[in-house]
């Protein structure tokens, strides 16, 4: 794919801070990357070597292994926090705000920077520990 | 990319905890819009929109939503637990004590977690709801 295809987000320009500025480079950095994932699987993809009926099969069971670990930790923690809450009543709208706030501070950032998505795509993130 | 809200939204957000956020990201693009425009760059089925869909790289799509959704929920889960040790509501040990006890529930059923994956019959989460 020609480079005048890609479309990257418009630089922001008001008045940037210093953070925003490194922000920007990041996201710039791992949309170019991002990028260069996509076009190499869709290239693959394309050269209609492969059967995709196969490799989808292949792919799913890959995925499912993949995000098995991520579910299992989500049901523990998850069930932690959810018995938290049982026990403590008068804690539970404190809190269930609390998660929804940190959850929309973590998005904005994924959408300032994409470098879970980037981490992701590389194998090399890691959900944090208790 | 990633949805909208994490906790049901029938509780609803003070608006002072918002706010740091909110200000935050007041200079920038609308970080929904933002994750919009973000998803055509890099997600390779909007690349075929228009031709024969492809089944694999829907696929690669939506593992990929989906593995993000969990890593940004478990950061979200465990930056509040941590927060509440900090303001000592809760005490690490029985923090520790509870997640050992939770790990080996879950364990016993981990066959039911893979099965799930495969039907996907119920939605997930299976052993727990914030939404009670």
């Amino acid at each position: 794919m020609p480079m005048s295809e890609l479309q990257f987000p418009p630089i922001q320009t008001a008045a940037p801070s210093d953070d925003t500025a490194s922000d920007n480079t990041l996201l710039r950095e791992n949309i170019a990357a991002l990028v260069q994932i996509k076009n190499e699987n869709i290239a693959r993809i394309a050269q209609g070597q492969i059967n995709i009926t196969a490799a989808l099969v292949e792919q799913k069971w890959h995925n499912r292994h993949q995000i098995y670990p991520y579910r299992v930790k989500d049901e523990i923690y998850g069930a932690v926090l959810s018995e938290i809450i049982s026990h403590h009543p008068r804690l539970k709208t404190e809190v269930l705000a609390r998660l929804e706030a940190v959850y929309q501070k973590l998005r904005d950032e994924e959408a300032q920077t994409l470098s879970r998505t980037r981490a992701l795509l590389e194998n090399s993130y890691k959900t944090p520990h208790l | 990319m990633l949805p909208n809200n994490l906790v049901p939204v029938t509780f609803p957000v003070s608006q002072a905890d918002i706010a740091g956020s909110e200000e935050h990201s007041a200079l920038t693009l609308n970080p929904q819009d933002n994750l919009l425009v973000l998803e055509k760059t890099i997600l390779s089925a909007p690349h075929y929109a228009g031709q024969a869909k492809n089944t694999l790289l829907e696929e690669n799509d939506r593992h990929l939503k989906d593995r993000l959704f969990y890593a940004v929920k478990i950061e979200a889960i465990v930056t509040v637990l941590n927060e509440l040790i900090e303001q000592e509501k809760i005490n690490s040990a029985d923090l520790q004590m509870l997640i050992e006890d939770k790990k080996l529930q879950i364990s016993h059923h981990s066959q039911q977690i893979w099965v799930n994956q495969l039907t996907q019959e119920k939605s997930w989460p299976l052993f727990y709801s914030l939404d009670e």
